[in-house]
């Protein structure tokens, strides 16, 4: 019986300096929204300087 | 008349017309609502752009104020939300949102153009008065307002490129949309960041966030509709990772 021919991988991945850089950013991002968030609520409840 | 005051909210009027423009161009090519309120959400940008420079340029205008804090500080990252609510949800709720988001708008603009002002107000031991600023709203509950507005266009516009950016990636396609979504989500938070240092009294900090945001959501636009011709992301073979010529 003849043998099945190793089926390749698909992955994909992104250039280089993106694989490493995306998540990064992602991440930054993550945080800056996260504290802008818990700014606009301080703003709201009247807990800023300058509110 | 300070000069710096003048040039950098001017440069962001400039900007963000043409973004704008370029914006419902696309609108008018494609029909996407997405494009027409993130259109309508750059309109009001530059109408918080040029109020600032007007009053960098010729001082106090109490129209030139309501304005400014009515498209500049409440509606704008609203508006630009509610394009990508139309991107990423399902029709029927981004048209509840709608419903909802104009009907608190035209709440807004009533109490913005019924409030009492005083710019003498503007002028605290961390603002020098060279920036516009809400202080100089007297009546209560107007500036309360900013907030929920804020805080919707944040969720709506920064996360929502965020997730869009993330989406790309997890399966690594569109490369140039999961950059473009970044820059956006990065460029619609500096504005807001600028605001919170101005507060905090730095100076120029919300003319220089406003500028710099617009900057980078006009790059992130750009890039995100413009694909990439090289380093798009292509399926790897196991057979080429280990040598073997595939």
């Amino acid at each position: 019986m003849p043998e099945r021919p190793e089926k390749s991988s698909t992955r994909r991945e992104y250039p280089g300096i993106y694989e490493k850089a995306v998540p990064i950013a992602l991440g930054i991002v993550a945080a800056a929204i996260a504290i802008l968030l818990l700014v606009i609520l301080a703003v709201a409840l009247g807990l800023f300087p300058g509110s | 008349m300070n000069s710096i005051n003048t040039l950098l909210p001017f440069a962001s009027f400039t900007l963000s017309t043409v973004f704008a423009l370029l914006v419902f161009r696309r609108y008018l090519q494609r029909r996407g609502p997405h494009l027409l309120f993130w259109g309508i959400g750059m309109v009001f940008y530059a109408i918080g752009g040029f109020c600032e420079a007007y009053y960098g340029a010729f001082g106090w205008n109490v129209l030139v104020f309501r304005l400014w804090y009515l498209f500049g500080a409440i509606l704008v990252a609203a508006w630009l939300g509610q394009g990508t609510v139309y991107l990423l949800a399902k029709r029927r709720w981004a048209n509840i949102s709608l419903a909802v988001l104009a009907a608190a708008s035209v709440y807004a603009v009533f109490r913005v153009f019924t409030a009492q002002v005083d710019p003498s107000l503007m002028t605290t031991s961390l603002h020098t008065g060279s920036e516009l600023s809400g202080h100089a709203i007297v009546t209560g509950g107007v500036r309360t307002l900013t907030p929920f507005f804020n805080l919707y266009g944040t969720v709506t516009l920064v996360g929502g490129a965020a997730y869009s950016a993330w989406i790309f990636w997890r399966k690594r396609v569109l490369l140039h949309r999961t950059i473009g979504n970044i820059l956006i989500a990065v460029g619609a938070m500096l504005p807001a960041f600028g605001g919170t240092f101005s507060r905090m009294g730095l100076p120029n900090a919300l003319y220089l966030g406003e500028l710099f945001g617009a900057v980078l959501m006009f790059i992130g636009f750009i890039r995100a509709t413009t694909p990439m011709r090289s380093a798009q992301p292509a399926p790897e073979s196991t057979a080429s990772v280990q040598g073997t010529p595939s």
